[in-house]
C-alpha cells in the first residue's frame, strides 16, 4: 500500500500554514516533531506518515475558519477522531493538515423526552452510553473500540459492531448532524425530529469517510436498554454445519441482539487468552444473544437451543447469569488481541458475503492461506455475513507484510466474487482503496463522485481515501451524450 | 405529453441518452400512483419505468430482496408475505388518499421514501434500501451499494436517489433489506384521550421497556399501542403497558391489532373526511401537540393524527391556510411541513417541501447538477 507523494509546493510553504492556522487556533497547533508523532497513524498501524501539521479547533466556528483557510490557499485536510479507524481513513499525508477534534468532547444535551441525546463529535462512543445508562437507556451501536473511538468517526466510517443486524450500524442510530463544509459554511442536517424534507444529505455524509465535510455536532437516537440479554454458545464440528444453524435460525424468524461465530484457528486463540470455556476440538463456535423481556428471551433461547442440537451442535451452554453471558463473550471480544498473542502482527479484514456461501468462502480462505504461505483466523458477525479474517504474519520477515496484503485482497476478491462486498463496517479508506474497481465499474464510481464534486469539487478533503482516483469535477459536469434519435421503433408509446 | 415505456434498462438508458442530447426534460414514473405528489413535472416526454417488472432475486435466509423498480408493491408484499418476512418500514399506502386504484411500484415507493408507523423503531425506506441500479443525466447505466445486509463501501448513493422524487437519477433496479415479520401483535387502544393527555402517555410507553412498534392518536378519538414479536413476549409486554399507563384499555387480538394498523397504513381517520389539502409533519415528538393547536387556530375544523408518538403529525385543513402559516407552526430547527395532497393549482404555486436553509439549498443545486447535468429528469417536481 503506497500512500500518496506529497506536494513538494505545499510543504514549502509549511511555515505560513502553521502561521495561519495559529491565527485561527492560537492554543491548538502542533508542529514540533516529537508531538506530531502521535498523530503518525490510525489504528490501520502498518501505514505511518508525519502530518504537515496538526490543528485541534474548539468551536465550530474555528472548524470554519480552517477550512474556509484551506480552500482558498489550496492546503489538503484529513479530519481526525479519535484515530481508530482499521482502515487508515485518518492515516495522516505529509502535506495536509490534520484537522484533529478530540476537543469536542462535550455532551451538550440528553433529552430522554424524546430519546436522544446532543454531543460533540469528539465524545466517545461508550460515553454516551454511559451518560444515559442509570436512566435505562444506551446508545446502540458499539463498535469493538467503543472505549476510545469518537462518535464523530463513527460517523464519517459508519461504523457497526456486533448488534448491527438487530439494532443497525450508525446511519440508522443518527437524527441530526451539525457539520462545516468545504465552503467554510456550517449547516445543520435533521435534528430531534427525523428525516429531511429534501435529499437525504445525512444518509450521504454518513460512512463518507471524512471526503465531504467535518463534523461538528451530532444528534443520535437512544434506546431503552433491554430488560435481560443471555447467550447461547454452541459449540459444532465444522463451520457448515454453524453456517446452516445461523441459516436456521434467521428461517425460525429470529433476529438475535448478536449471532457471531469463530473457526477453530480463533477458538483455540482466544481460549488460550481469556479461559472462557470455549471447546477448544471445535471447527466453529456460536454465540447467538437474545434480549428483551425475560419471558421472550426465554422462549427465543429454547428454540436457538432446539435449532442448535438439529444442526448437529456438539457444544451447547446457555448463560444463567451475567457473568457467564460476560464470560461467553470475552473470548469473542479478546479475538484480535489473543490473534496478536499468537502471532506477531495481524492484519483484520473486513469483507460481507451473502450467508449461503461462507462454507465455500471459508474453503477457498484455507487454500489462499497455503498459497500465501500464512495462517488465517476467522472471526464473523454471522447474522449479517460480515467477515473479519485475521491474517496473522510477521512484519520483522521480509515480504511478509507484502504478502499478508496480497493475502488480504484475494480474499476481498472473493467477497466480492461470491456477490458480496468489500467492507461491513470498517470502511474503504487506504487500506481497500485500489480494490474498488474490483466491486464497482467505472460509471458506478463515477456516479458517486458526482457527490465529491457537490461537497468538495477541488479534492481537499480527506484526498487519496477511498477512490484510487478522483475524476476532475469539471469532467463529470461535461455531458458525454451521442446521438438525439429515439428508438422509437423499439418502444411501447402510450 | 408523450409516454416511452420501455421494456428493460437498455432501452431506458436509450431514452435517457436521447433526451439528455436535446436537453428534453422527462418525467419519471412507475404507475403514477404518486404523481399527485410534488410540484407538476414540466416535460413534454414521459419515461415509466412500468415495464421493468419482477423480482429478480429474493433469498429469505439472505434478507435481501432485488427487484425491478416498476414491480407492483402488491407483488413485492404478497412474496415477502408468502416467506413470513415483511419490510420493516411499514410503507404507508396513500391510495385511499390520493385516489389512486392501487399504491403503485416499489421504484415509486423508494423514490418518494415514504415510512410508515413502524419507522422510529425499525428505521426508514432509507434504512433498507441496500443498493440499486440506475441510469444517470447522460443516460449511463450504473450500480451503487450492494446485495448484502452490511455494507459501507464507498460513498451511499442508495440513501441519496431514496427521496429524491427521481431528480437525480433514473432507479431501474432496487435492493431491500427484509427481515422476519413479527409472530404476532397486539394493541392496546385508548378512548376519549385529549391530545396532550394522549401524547404523554405514548411519550411515557416510547420511554418504558415495552418495545413498541407503533404510537399513533387520533385527535378527538382513538390512542393505540402496538407490540409485536413472539406471544408470551406480547402478553408479557401488554401487560407491563397496562400497569403503566393506569387506565382502562381495550385489548386488540392479533387479527383485530392488525386490522387497525391496516387501515392506519391507509390513513383513513384523514382520508375519510372532506377533500381537503394534507400536509404531513415531521416534528420533534414533545412539540407536536403546539404545532396542532396552533394549526387548529388557523382552521378549528382541523383534523389532526398524530404517528410516530408525535414525530408525525398528519392535518388536514382548509385550502384557505397558507403554506407559509403552516410552516411557521413549525419551531426553527425542529422539523418540516410536506404538502402530500393538494389540487393542482395549489402545488403548481409551490411549497410543496420545506424550503431548506440557504446554504443547504445551494449544496442539493449542487448535486441535482451533478447527477443531471441537462436538468432532465422530473424538471420542477422538488421545486
Amino acid at each position: 500500500m503506497q500512500l500518496p507523494a506529497a506536494d513538494p509546493a505545499i510543504v514549502s510553504r509549511r511555515a505560513a500554514i502553521v502561521g495561519a492556522l495559529r491565527e485561527i487556533v492560537p492554543d491548538g497547533v502542533i508542529a514540533e516533531d516529537t508531538a506530531l508523532r502521535a498523530y503518525e497513524s490510525d489504528g490501520l498501524s502498518a501505514l505511518r506518515q508525519m502530518p504537515l501539521v496538526v490543528v485541534l479547533p474548539r468551536t465550530t466556528e474555528q472548524v470554519a475558519r480552517i477550512l474556509s483557510y484551506c480552500r482558498r490557499d489550496g492546503v489538503k485536510i484529513v479530519p481526525r477522531g479519535a484515530g481508530t479507524s482499521l482502515s487508515g481513513g485518518s492515516t495522516p499525508l505529509g502535506d495536509a493538515v490534520t484537522l484533529a477534534m478530540g476537543r469536542f468532547n462535550r455532551i451538550l444535551e440528553v433529552d430522554l423526552d424524546n430519546r436522544c441525546a446532543v454531543v460533540q463529535p469528539g465524545v466517545t462512543n461508550l460515553a454516551i452510553s454511559r451518560a444515559v445508562e442509570s436512566d435505562g437507556f444506551y446508545y446502540a451501536p458499539d463498535p469493538s473500540s467503543q472505549i476510545a473511538c469518537s462518535i464523530g468517526g463513527n460517523v464519517a466510517e459508519n461504523a457497526g459492531g456486533v448488534h448491527c443486524l438487530k439494532y443497525g450500524l450508525t446511519a440508522n442510530n443518527l437524527l441530526g448532524l451539525e457539520m462545516v463544509l468545504m465552503t467554510g459554511e456550517v449547516i445543520r442536517l435533521g435534528g430531534r425530529h427525523l428525516d429531511a424534507p429534501g435529499y437525504d444529505l445525512m444518509g450521504v455524509v454518513t460512512g463518507s469517510e471524512g471526503l465531504l465535510g467535518v463534523i461538528t455536532e451530532v444528534t443520535v437516537r437512544l434506546l431503552r436498554r433491554p430488560e435481560t440479554a443471555r447467550a447461547v454458545l454452541m459449540g459444532f464440528e465444522d463451520p457448515g454445519q454453524a453456517a446452516a444453524c445461523v441459516a436456521a435460525i434467521i428461517a425460525a424468524g429470529i433476529i438475535p441482539a448478536g449471532l457471531e461465530m469463530m473457526d477453530g484457528p480463533a477458538i483455540r486463540a482466544a481460549e488460550d487468552f481469556v479461559h472462557a470455556g470455549y471447546p477448544t476440538e471445535a471447527g466453529a463456535l456460536l454465540i447467538c444473544e437474545l434480549d428483551g423481556p425475560a419471558v421472550e428471551v426465554d422462549a427465543l433461547i429454547a428454540r436457538v437451543e432446539s435449532l442448535a442440537r438439529a444442526n448437529g451442535a456438539t457444544t451447547l451452554r446457555t448463560s444463567t447469569t451475567e457473568a457467564e453471558r460476560l464470560l461467553f463473550w470475552a473470548g469473542r471480544k479478546a479475538a484480535f488481541p489473543a490473534a496478536g498473542r499468537i502471532s506477531p502482527d495481524y492484519l483484520c479484514m473486513d469483507g460481507t458475503i451473502p450467508r449461503r456461501r461462507l462454507p465455500e468462502v471459508l474453503a477457498r480462505m484455507q487454500d489462499l492461506s497455503r498459497l500465501h504461505g500464512l495462517r488465517v483466523a476467522n472471526v464473523f458477525h454471522a447474522g449479517d455475513g460480515n467477515l473479519h479474517p485475521l491474517i496473522l504474519f510477521d512484519a520483522n520477515r521480509p515480504g511478509e507484510l507484502e504478502r499478508a496484503e496480497a493475502f488480504g485482497a484475494d480474499i476481498l476478491r472473493l467477497c466480492v466474487e461470491v456477490g458480496g462486498v468489500l467492507t461491513g463496517e470498517h470502511g474503504v479508506g487506504l487500506e481497500k482503496r485500489d480494490l474498488m474497481p474490483v466491486m464497482f465499474g467505472e460509471e458506478d464510481i463515477r456516479q458517486q463522485q458526482r457527490i465529491k464534486c457537490a461537497f468538495d469539487p477541488d479534492h481537499l478533503l480527506n484526498p487519496g481515501k477511498v477512490y484510487p482516483t478522483l475524476h476532475r469535477c469539471a469532467e463529470l459536469g461535461r455531458l458525454h451524450v451521442s446521438g438525439g434519435h429515439l428508438p422509437f421503433p423499439d418502444l411501447p408509446r402510450f | 405529453m408523450e409516454w416511452l415505456t420501455p421494456a428493460d434498462e437498455t432501452a431506458a438508458a436509450e431514452v435517457v441518452r436521447w433526451a439528455a442530447a436535446r436537453r428534453e426534460g422527462l418525467e419519471i414514473r412507475g404507475h403514477g400512483t404518486k404523481a399527485a405528489i410534488g410540484s407538476p413535472v414540466q416535460a413534454a416526454f414521459g419515461l415509466s419505468l412500468a415495464g421493468l417488472s419482477g423480482i429478480t432475486a429474493y433469498d429469505p435466509a439472505e434478507l435481501v430482496l432485488t427487484a425491478a423498480a416498476g414491480t407492483p408493491l402488491a407483488e413485492i408484499r404478497a412474496a415477502l408475505s408468502a416467506a413470513g418476512q415483511h419490510l420493516p418500514f411499514e410503507p404507508p399506502d396513500l391510495s385511499a388518499l390520493l385516489g389512486t386504484p392501487e399504491e403503485g411500484t416499489l421504484g415509486g415507493l423508494v423514490s418518494a421514501g415514504l415510512s410508515g408507523a413502524r419507522r422510529p423503531f425499525a428505521g426508514a425506506c432509507r434504512d433498507h434500501v441496500l443498493g440499486v441500479r440506475g441510469i444517470g443525466g447522460g443516460g449511463e447505466p450504473f450500480r451503487a451499494g450492494g446485495q448484502v445486509v452490511k455494507n459501507v463501501t464507498g460513498f451511499d448513493l442508495s440513501k441519496l436517489l431514496c427521496g429524491a422524487w427521481g431528480t437525480l437519477a433514473v432507479l431501474t433496479e432496487i435492493s431491500l433489506k427484509v427481515l422476519p415479520a413479527p409472530e404476532t401483535q397486539a394493541t392496546l387502544l385508548l378512548d376519549g384521550l385529549d391530545d396532550t393527555r394522549a401524547l404523554s402517555l405514548l411519550g411515557q410507553a416510547l420511554r418504558s421497556p415495552a418495545d413498541v412498534s407503533g404510537a399513533a392518536h387520533v385527535s378527538g378519538g382513538e390512542t393505540a399501542l402496538r407490540l409485536e414479536g413472539p406471544p408470551e413476549s406480547v402478553r408479557w409486554r401488554g401487560q407491563g403497558l397496562r400497569d403503566l399507563l393506569g387506565l382502562p384499555v381495550r385489548l386488540l387480538d392479533d387479527a383485530a391489532s392488525r386490522d387497525w394498523w391496516q387501515r392506519w397504513q391507509r390513513l383513513e381517520p384523514l382520508a375519510a373526511g372532506p377533500d381537503f389539502p394534507v400536509w404531513k409533519l415531521s416534528l420533534v415528538p414533545t412539540q407536536a401537540v403546539a404545532v396542532a393547536g396552533l394549526l387548529r387556530q388557523a382552521d378549528p375544523s382541523l383534523r389532526a393524527v398524530y404517528d410516530w408518538g408525535g414525530g408525525l403529525l398528519w392535518v388536514a385543513l382548509s385550502p384557505t391556510v397558507e403554506a407559509a402559516r403552516i410552516r411557521q407552526a413549525v419551531p426553527p430547527g425542529g422539523g418540516h411541513a410536506t404538502l402530500i395532497r393538494a389540487p393542482l393549482a395549489v402545488r403548481a404555486a409551490g411549497g410543496v417541501f420545506a424550503p431548506e436553509a440557504p446554504a443547504v439549498a445551494a449544496l442539493s443545486r449542487r448535486l441535482k447538477d451533478s447527477f443531471d447535468p441537462a436538468g432532465i429528469f422530473n424538471p420542477g417536481r422538488m421545486a
